[in-house]
């Protein structure tokens, strides 16, 4: 019926180039393979080891499967250590951080976007500027400062200095937001009768609801992640989150590795749901 | 320049709810030279098809052959075709000229070779003097352009065109429509040319598939397609106004057949009487532009109705009757005639009409009166 | 509303005396100035509690002599600059530091440019894969910091057991990852930190490549254009502004890097890995020296602003933003 014509290596012309398109998609997924395998491993080499008696993490070779597992390691960490404290901080920071972040982000964004200043311009390079900060250039005069004012060693200390870091990311975000909600659709509800701020709480507050979550996970996720500033600024034990806390697992003759695994599995689980809320909406972090 | 030969053509995409048929056992071909037009509503395969002679789809199964060469599933450079886009897609980060003579680029023709052509493409579709700016610089139609010379310096044995004119206003795309006839007729090459609107397809095109559910519903001349459309989705889909459809019912299946529209008997000749028609209900169809709207009252002059729109197009007007039927019946009348809304009248079939079977809408028989040019 | 009943006026009345309460409160936040003001004057304010103070205390603070533990500043002018520039500590760390911003920012750029690519492709498994592929980003450094610190253990850490079960090394010469050869315990930290920071890039990048109109492939493909030539000369040119942020960002942060560094090695970095913050933090927490400490930060400051100004002159980044 057709004529095929003949490619190279002796196949036909279909055959030739089939398989050169799969030679191309193996390679992809081969690399994809191996992408996936070394991202993967060090949180499954967290899980194992703090799943793993203690007596299997010694051996030569390793224990690469879970092939005998206890929970040991959870409890002592649950019900014979401080880490309940640090998980109690570590949302208190959390929470902390989110409310100012989102608050201030939220009502700068649309005030940014709605509102003519002078300058805007270089306020939009601030921002940009204030977003390059390391948390250690931050923390290093902030504690300083803190200390005249009285609120290091505080929650509320830490809370500030971790919202500053966070602050800029999240304005921008914000401000970015708000420029794709239509402006007429306040207008609507201005002619409507609302005032001015009624339609700004009943109408772009909502429609910017994506934006919202997207600076609320960033803000949480933040203080989860914080180590430098509290580090700097919490000097007292009580007050340590998770990150700082892990190091009272280490001690002076010992380091207490599956304790620390699993102290740090459970640390993982608030980032899972970060994950969650971010996941599709990996744009919007990208500045 | 090449025949192209599409045999039996299927295309099931994996979705989240399962498969979906887009092509559903496609066949037909393109002589060399020839321009040919797939058209159809949205959703109908259409582009998939094109796609899939493009070689940008795979197909379920089925076969391409260009010039009689097997080129079903070889990567779309290796089969010496090229395609239009409905976007244009344009590179924005490269000038005209580079976009232009980007296809002898990845050939490997060096830049000083490369030139010449560029410019000679850019000259046949009068857009030498863009050659420098960038994309985004040009208005509309000078886009087009510059994607159509892209397609041309390709210079391949079967062009592809995907909706190009569609996002267009209506001036740049009556220019752009004779521009495309015009490289057609110079390079003689042959064209598969997707849309949705049937008015472009009727007014370009050689042959006519008209597609509906992934399947061709009739492929033939326009001629053919407007004057004979095998059943009910083509006559309607095909004209400008579509295709005014009634419930009727043959009284005389005989030699001289006769329909019944209530008391309305119009005046039919058909042709050739195929054997499929018998007597019972069947449905009857008619162009506006062949209905005419008598105001007598004469009992049994036409099907009976109420003005109830005007739409006036300069020369001549589209009128909306009711005819106390579901579907209301158009008229194309000359505007300059005196009827107003609520007028009485009797809706009277004037030359061609059609009878379809009632149930799969296949045409039963093509009724006559004299054969005319499409208008 | 009145009501036109006479039993039913003072209780509207009432409600319009609450109602209209309410409404002025807005109508007085609705104030365009108000409102201006009150939605940009606290994030103002952050802000400059971010960029102005900590600048403008740093520099004075370097200029004092400062302990931890007392109160008292002691002004010595530029005694501490004198002081640093005068140490063979700080020059080493500032190379060290050069090195390590630079191999660093452009193996994430390199590795986090090819996971994007790699995510860009239509497979099977992508609604699965990109979450996890992209997860890294979000786990705080200092977890990673201690998964890296047990991974890297000498003994039984898993990469020493990978090498011995692969048969490159043997129980007995183990490799000291952070704590032998200086330069070994460097290309080991700029190892694993790509493990979180090349998806930093990995997202910026997606998220532009997802920006790409699939037809320009398309269109690539169908003049004939390999999968090479189709990166070069179309991927590139639209990913060549993220590309160079991402470089610049990252370059900075990982030059600024300090938790990371800070956990893996237990607070006891080799001399190759005092990166300046880590040098910063000794100077000023563990010897008491706030003022030197300073000194380094506003050190860093400066460094910070060069960055800064490249960054504003070259990518024009402000500009993205509409000004009504």
């Amino acid at each position: 019926m057709s004529t095929e014509r003949s490619g190279p290596l002796g196949l036909s012309e279909t055959q030739f180039y089939k398989l050169k398109d799969r030679i191309i998609w193996a390679f992809i997924s081969l690399a994809t393979a191996v992408a996936v395998v070394a991202i993967v491993t060090p949180p499954y080499w967290m899980l194992n080891s703090s799943l793993s008696p203690f007596s299997l993490l010694r051996n030569i070779p390793a224990q690469w499967f879970p092939v005998q597992y206890t929970f040991e390691h959870y409890a002592s960490v649950l019900f014979s250590s401080q880490y309940p404290r640090f998980y109690i901080n570590s949302i208190i920071l959390s929470l902390g951080v989110l409310i100012v972040v989102t608050t201030l982000s939220t009502l700068a964004g649309y005030g940014l976007t709605r509102f003519d200043f002078r300058q805007k311009r270089n306020f939009a390079r601030m921002i940009l500027f204030g977003y390059m900060f390391p948390p250690i250039l931050l923390s290093i005069p902030m504690f300083v400062i803190w200390k005249d004012i009285g609120i290091h060693n505080t929650y509320i200390g830490a809370i500030l200095a971790i919202s500053a870091t966070r602050l800029p990311l999240c304005i921008w975000i914000m401000w970015q937001f708000f420029q794709t909600v239509p402006y007429s659709l306040e207008e609507s509800a201005q002619m409507a009768g609302a005032s001015r701020f009624r339609a700004f709480y009943e109408i772009a507050l909502p429609v910017s609801k994506p934006g919202v979550i997207a600076v609320a996970t960033l803000a949480v996720q933040g203080g989860w992640n914080a180590f430098t500033i509290p580090k700097i600024i919490l000097i007292d034990q009580k007050l340590w989150p998770i990150t700082l806390g892990l190091q009272s697992f280490i001690k002076s003759s010992t380091i207490l590795w599956p304790q620390i695994m699993a102290a740090v599995t459970m640390g993982m689980v608030p980032v899972l749901l970060f994950l969650y809320l971010l996941h599709g909406n990996w744009e919007t972090i990208s500045v | 320049m090449a025949h192209l030969e599409i045999d039996n053509l299927e295309k099931v995409f994996d979705t989240p709810d399962g498969e979906e048929v887009a092509v559903d056992g496609v066949s037909f071909e393109a002589e060399d030279g020839e321009f040919v037009t797939l058209v159809g509503p949205s959703g109908c395969g259409k582009t998939t098809t094109l796609r899939c002679i493009a070689g940008l789809e795979t197909p379920t199964s089925g076969h391409i052959l260009l010039g009689g060469r097997e080129v079903t599933e070889l990567p779309p450079n290796k089969r010496d075709i090229s395609l239009m886009f409905q976007s244009i897609a344009l590179y924005p980060h490269m000038t005209v000229r580079e976009n232009i003579a980007y296809p002898l680029k990845v050939d490997g023709v060096s830049k000083a070779d490369r030139t010449e052509p560029a410019a000679e493409a850019a000259r046949t579709m009068q857009i030498e003097e863009m050659l420098d700016k960038m994309p985004g610089d040009l208005s509309g139609g000078q886009q087009q352009r510059a994607a159509l010379a892209r397609t041309v310096v390709q210079d391949p044995g079967v062009f592809l065109m995907d909706e190009p004119l569609s996002d267009l206003d209506a001036k740049l795309k009556a220019e752009t429509r004779k521009e495309i006839q015009r490289i057609h007729e110079e390079l003689g090459t042959p064209v598969v040319y997707v849309t949705h609107d049937q008015e472009e397809a009727m007014t370009m095109s050689d042959s006519i598939a008209v597609m509906n559910d992934g399947q061709i519903e009739q492929f033939g001349s326009p001629n053919e397609i407007f004057y004979r459309p095998n059943n009910l989705f083509v006559g309607q889909f095909i004209g400008q106004h579509g295709m005014n459809v009634v419930d009727a019912e043959v009284v005389d299946a005989g030699q001289g057949v006769s329909v019944a529209v209530d008391d309305y008997r119009p005046e039919l000749r058909i042709e050739e009487k195929p054997r499929r028609l018998s007597t019972g209900p069947v449905k009857l169809g008619f162009r506006p532009e062949n209905t005419v709207l008598e105001t007598g009252d004469e009992h049994g002059a036409g099907i009976p109705g109420t003005v109830r729109l005007i739409e006036t197009f300069g020369e001549e007007a589209v009128v909306t009757v009711d005819v106390g039927r579901p579907e209301s019946l158009l008229a194309v009348i000359d505007s300059n005639r005196p009827l107003s809304k609520g007028a009485k009248v009797q809706v009277r079939i004037d030359r061609n009409a059609h009878i379809f079977d009632s149930e799969t809408g296949d045409v039963l028989a093509h009724a006559e009166q004299s054969q005319k040019q499409p208008a | 509303m009145a009501s036109s009943t006479r039993d039913g006026v003072e209780t509207v009345a009432s409600k319009v005396v609450g109602q209209s309460r309410r409404e002025s409160l807005e109508e007085f936040l609705s104030d365009r100035k108000i409102m201006a003001f009150i939605t940009v004057v606290p994030a103002t304010l952050m802000f400059a509690l971010i960029v102005a103070a900590p600048i403008v205390w740093s520099v004075v603070a370097s200029l004092h002599s400062i302990n931890a533990l007392s109160p008292a500043w002691e002004f010595v002018g530029l005694g501490n600059y004198v002081e640093l520039i005068g140490e063979t500590r700080f020059w080493e760390s500032f190379g060290y530091n050069l090195v390590w911003a630079f191999s660093t920012s452009v193996l994430n750029t390199v590795l986090g440019t090819a996971v994007a690519l790699l995510l860009n492709q239509n497979f099977r498994f992508k609604r699965i894969l990109t979450p996890v592929m992209l997860f890294p980003y979000l786990v705080p450094s200092a977890f990673f910091g201690y998964i890296v610190m047990w991974i890297t253990t000498q003994q039984w850490g898993l990469l020493n057991q990978l090498l011995i079960a692969s048969g490159l090394i043997t129980s007995e010469n183990v490799v000291a990852w952070f704590t032998g050869d200086p330069w070994t315990a460097m290309a080991t930290l700029v190892g694993v930190h790509n493990w979180k920071f090349s998806i930093f890039v990995a997202i910026l990048v997606y998220a532009k490549l997802q920006g790409i109109p699939d037809d320009l492939y398309e269109a690539a493909i169908m003049s004939g254009a390999t999968k090479y030539q189709q990166f070069r000369d179309i991927t590139l040119p639209y990913i060549k502004n993220v590309l160079f942020i991402t470089v610049l960002l990252r370059g900075l942060w990982n030059f600024n890097m300090f938790d990371l560094i800070w956990v893996a090695t237990n607070g006891n970095p080799i001399d190759s890995l005092i990166t300046l913050p880590v040098y910063a933090y000794k100077i000023g927490f563990q010897f008491q020296e706030l003022g030197k400490s300073n000194a380094v930060a506003t050190t860093l400051f400066v460094v910070l602003s060069v960055v800064g100004i490249i960054y504003f002159k070259t990518a024009k980044p402000s500009q993205e933003v509409r000004v009504e």
